[in-house]
């Protein structure tokens, strides 16, 4: 049986094959709808197994939350893939492939090897991809490369400790190493504090690749993160803390599409604290949630990616060129703002909703009002840059048709999820048991995006202007100017004399014989 | 005769026969080369598919006062490593090598045989005997380029090395004077009456003899220095092997001469464990500095002898297959890297990290087997390394070293500071530079199968696994080995 995860990783290599185009799209395109037609007909229950090593492994395992990830995953590569085909050399496509392939198998893992296999070839085919992109990017990469391998070696330590704490790989027997756990599912989820490598690669990589990124990187995070540390009733907050940074930190950008990266951290928060909660309820809510998110996050960083493609230029003033001269996007954008708004009738109301009624308590609960007030606030700046306010600038070249394509087909869908949230129930087999269109519910949905509305009217000149740009003090930055340091001082002692080496060899001499003592 | 007998000899012969031929004709001598190479992979291959159960060969039917060879799984490991890096590095360097190119093939047939020695044979005399050839003949090729830097990074060498020979001879001497025999499992018989403390001085004095050949900080220091200045072929048979045959002869002598209760008893393992992350803690930390390729490479190759160190001194199952994959992976990754910088080397003398800069796109598959063998030397998934890394660490685990275990991957992200730093620049484009010098295929080809290993043995590990899974069997149990020995 071929797995989508698979698919994607021949598809891979496959495209060695592609020595022009037209077999380029050919081959993107069967491999990209097979994988979705394949995800769309598994049945939950179906599982692999082989023998490694002395493991028997699971690479392959099918259930509900598996299925409908892996869903969202393979229907916004395709959208991914085709947005971005006409821009990407081959050998992006190919890194692509292999990062999109990696996250689907990770999706439909069964136990703790595979995991961290693919979770770490999602890393080295994420940074490979970043650092080959362009010219401006290796820096970044760099850091990014670092930044996630501390999150792999420490989600491999955790592996150790429950391996030896319990004999077994399996995903449902973790016993220890949960702090290391939560390093790991904490970098990939940029949470406060290990967040530095988001906004910083997400708004310097080529547009295109920020699009791919931002699908798969957090929420392969926030998969694992259910699988492996789901019901910690104290990450909520912690989830709640990181969100409201966000959105205090993404105020303050001038940059599109680091606005949007920290609203990915506060969208994220949302995940968190569904999973956090426990119950099933809360669960479903995340991951309907994390759906939700990746159609108008992906539609947003496209519209960001269609004003660069078009203008060259990425700052929010240069979100004016929306409007009348790019129809489709300006649409998408509308929808996708009334979205992650929380709006009635359009997908994000029905998964925070969901969210909100799972939760007990009440700190939590205004802590989501105002993280959707938070959310509707940075994004009315947005919406505001795009529309209210004159520019004279003017379109270079028009988006291609296939980043149209990929555009209109995830606004499409959002837009079919908004009208009948009990889609996503039905293809599921869960069932919520909220009636979405409820008066009540609806009130209590649309008022943190009212109040916004109003804060926003009412405080217009101090949220739009431009804010000066500083330099984060950087911790991890600071710890790797010392080991350089520490090193250097080291290298200078080793200067060549074989003298020296000669007394280093006498001394270990008699340390060793000392030791007989 | 037998053939492991052939395995040792038959270098030898063609070294003499090479030095002879040089002098007639250059046809000549590179058809034996060929000739010899093609019958000696063949012998190797006979004589590892012969290794389980192991094999003693008498040699002149002297019985115990004779010499005797024997192949265990241990030494079958190793000759299979001989096999892959002997003859990837002859025929990569009969068109690389311009300088002295004859007295490099035949020091490299000499060395060979050196090592074929010291790993087949059961007796301790000869062990050092086969050392110092395989010693003589590194130094020599250290020097080989005849350049001021080359002279004195071999005499740095040739005295560390020396001083550590010394020790090695001493603890031999000391050996034989208490129990009167040079075979190894009459040693080990006799031993268990010598006194606790004696003994102990001279394990000490073995390991610290063979601590210099193998690396290990702060004996390390003429190993960076002789890298740099020595031809890069070399380089990988010196990474590979010499470094390689030497721990193998130390784990050989502990754990057969000694056995491993006593290794226990004495905190040797101890030791050993935390000498390995201090070696490769500090190894990781100068390799950042480096700005010569060879140098980098050359500390990098120390740091993994430290973590083959580690899984070789754990004592238990586990240590002993990962830390013996290692030294498999080791030199299959290592080779790989030395030999595609040898080829960025011999096109346009590059072999500072400046020089290599936008090689990435000028030699693409060139710098995409360097990345996948810096990936796997870091310890990255699916290729080689990650998997006898993971083997070292879950044995570290099962001894109880959580330290050792937890600083190894410390190691891991360390490695990937340097490598990372290597590949972007490989990756960043540059203006300058014309190509001097197109590599032709008997340059790329050795590197291409070095570098598919590492993917192939990250993938399907079972393959050498199966060979190396014997191992601990008579390292472990030193009796069985020592009934074998005696039997034959």
């Amino acid at each position: 049986m071929i797995t989508p995860g698979f698919l994607y990783l021949e598809g891979a290599l496959f495209l060695f094959l592609a020595i022009n185009n037209k077999i380029k799209y050919i081959i993107s395109f069967l491999i990209t709808t097979g994988a979705l037609i394949i995800t769309f007909y598994l049945t939950p229950g179906y599982s692999l197994q082989i023998n490694f090593l002395n493991y028997t492994l699971i690479p392959f395992r099918v259930d509900d939350i598996s299925k409908l990830t892996g869903l969202i995953f393979t229907l916004s590569g395709l959208a991914a893939v085709f947005y971005s085909i006409n821009i990407s050399s081959r050998s992006n496509l190919q890194l692509i492939f292999l990062f999109i392939g990696s996250s689907l198998t990770v999706v439909f893992t069964g136990d703790l090897f595979i995991l961290y296999i693919f979770w770490e070839l999602m890393e080295i085919s994420s940074s490979f991809l970043i650092i080959t992109v362009s010219d401006l990017t290796k820096k970044t990469g760099y850091y990014f490369f670092l930044m996630q391998a501390v999150g792999g070696l420490s989600l491999l330590w955790g592996v150790f400790l429950n391996h030896s704490a319990t004999g077994s790989l399996s995903l449902n027997a973790i016993e220890t190493g949960i702090p290391f756990f939560m390093i790991a599912v904490g970098i990939k989820l940029a949470f406060i504090g290990l967040h530095t490598w988001m906004p910083q690669t997400y708004s310097k990589v080529p547009f295109y690749v920020t699009v791919v990124l931002s699908i798969y990187t957090t929420k392969v995070g926030v998969y694992v993160m259910y699988r492996l540390l789901s019901g910690i009733n104290i990450l909520a907050y912690a989830g709640l803390i990181s969100a409201l940074f966000g959105i205090v930190m993404a105020l303050k950008q001038n940059q599109v599409r680091k606005l949007l990266s920290y609203s990915i951290i506060t969208q994220v928060g949302y995940m968190v604290i569904g999973i956090s909660i426990g119950s099933a309820a809360g669960i479903t809510g995340a991951f309907f949630h994390l759906i939700n998110h990746i159609l108008y996050k992906t539609v947003l960083f496209m519209v960001a990616g269609v004003v660069i493609y078009t203008t060259g230029k990425e700052n929010l003033e240069d979100l004016g060129i929306l409007g009348s001269k790019l129809p489709i996007t300006s649409l998408a954008t509308l929808v996708a703002f009334m979205a992650i708004s929380g709006v009635p009738f359009f997908n994000g109301y029905m998964s925070k909703t969901i969210i909100k009624e799972a939760l007990q308590e009440p700190v939590l609960i205004w802590g989501l009002n105002l993280m959707s007030f938070g959310t509707s606030l940075m994004f009315l700046k947005f919406i505001y840059y795009a529309f209210f306010q004159n520019s004279n600038i003017n379109l270079n070249r028009k988006p291609t048709i296939s980043m149209q394509l990929g555009l209109g087909f995830l606004t499409i869908i959002m837009i079919l999820i908004g009208i009948n949230p009990f889609l996503l129930e039905n293809l599921t087999n869960i069932d919520v048991d909220i009636n979405y269109f409820d008066i009540k519910l609806m009130l209590s949905g649309i008022q943190p995006f009212l109040w916004s509305v109003i804060v926003f009217i009412l405080l217009k000149k101090y949220l739009v202007k431009e804010y000066r740009r500083f330099i984060y003090y950087d911790i991890y930055r600071e710890m790797a100017k010392i080991f350089v340091k520490i090193g250097y001082k080291l290298s200078i002692y080793h200067n060549g004399k074989l003298s020296k080496y000669l007394l280093w060899a006498t001394t270990t001499l008699i340390i060793l014989l000392s030791l007989l003592i | 005769m037998e053939s492991a007998v052939w395995i040792i000899l038959l270098p030898l012969l063609t070294a003499f026969f090479l030095g002879i031929f040089k002098l007639y004709s250059d046809k000549l001598f590179y058809s034996l080369v060929i000739v010899s190479m093609v019958i000696y992979l063949y012998l190797l291959i006979l004589v590892i598919n012969d290794s389980y159960p192991p094999k003693v060969y008498s040699i002149g039917d002297w019985g115990l006062l004779g010499i005797n060879l024997m192949v265990d799984s241990f030494s079958a490991m190793f000759l299979l490593i001989i096999a892959i890096l002997f003859i990837t590095v002859i025929i990569f360097s009969l068109n690389y090598i311009k300088v002295n190119k004859h007295k490099f093939i035949i020091l490299t047939y000499v060395m060979i045989a050196g090592i074929a020695g010291m790993v087949l044979t059961a007796d301790l005399f000869n062990l050092y005997v086969f050392l110092e050839v395989s010693s003589m003949s590194s130094y020599a090729l250290t020097a080989i380029k005849k350049t001021d830097k080359s002279i004195e990074s071999s005499f740095k060498y040739l005295i560390m090395s020396t001083f550590g020979s010394f020790f090695i001879l001493l603890a031999t001497i000391l050996t034989y004077y208490l129990t009167g025999t040079l075979n190894m499992a009459e040693i080990s018989l006799e031993f268990k009456s010598v006194p606790f403390m004696i003994k102990s001085t001279i394990m000490f004095f073995f390991i610290f003899g063979y601590g210099i050949k193998i690396g290990l900080v702060p004996l390390h220091a003429w190993m960076p220095d002789s890298y740099e200045a020595s031809p890069i072929p070399y380089n990988v048979l010196s990474s590979g092997l010499v470094m390689k045959s030497a721990i193998y002869a130390l784990i050989r002598l502990l754990y057969v001469i000694f056995g491993v209760e006593f290794l226990t008893e004495s905190g040797i393992l101890n030791i050993g464990v935390f000498w390995g992350v201090l070696t490769f803690i500090i190894a990781h930390t100068l390799a950042y500095q480096q700005s010569n390729l060879n140098r980098l490479l050359g500390y990098s190759s120390i740091a993994q002898i430290g973590y083959i160190t580690i899984g070789l001194f754990l004592g238990n199952e586990k240590g002993l297959i990962g830390g013996s994959f290692h030294i498999l992976n080791h030199g299959i990754m290592k080779g790989t890297l030395f030999l595609v910088l040898g080829i960025f080397y011999y096109s346009l003398k590059a072999d500072e990290i400046e020089d290599i800069q936008g090689l990435g796109y000028k030699f693409p598959v060139l710098s995409f087997t360097f990345v996948v063998a810096a990936l796997a030397i870091v310890g990255l998934p699916p290729f080689n390394g990650f998997v006898s890394k993971w083997l070292i660490i879950e044995a570290a685990i099962e001894a109880g070293f959580f330290y050792a275990a937890f600083f190894i991957l410390v190691g891991t992200f360390l490695s990937l500071t340097y490598y990372l730093k290597v590949i972007i620049k490989l990756y960043t484009k540059t203006e300058k530079k014309t190509l001097i010098e197109k590599p032709d295929l008997s340059l790329k080809l050795p590197t291409f199968f070095l570098g598919s290993l590492c993917i192939l043995f990250g993938i399907v590990p079972s393959l050498p696994l199966s060979l190396i899974n014997n191992i601990p069997k008579f390292l472990l149990n030193n009796s069985e080995y020592i009934r074998i020995l005696l039997g034959g």
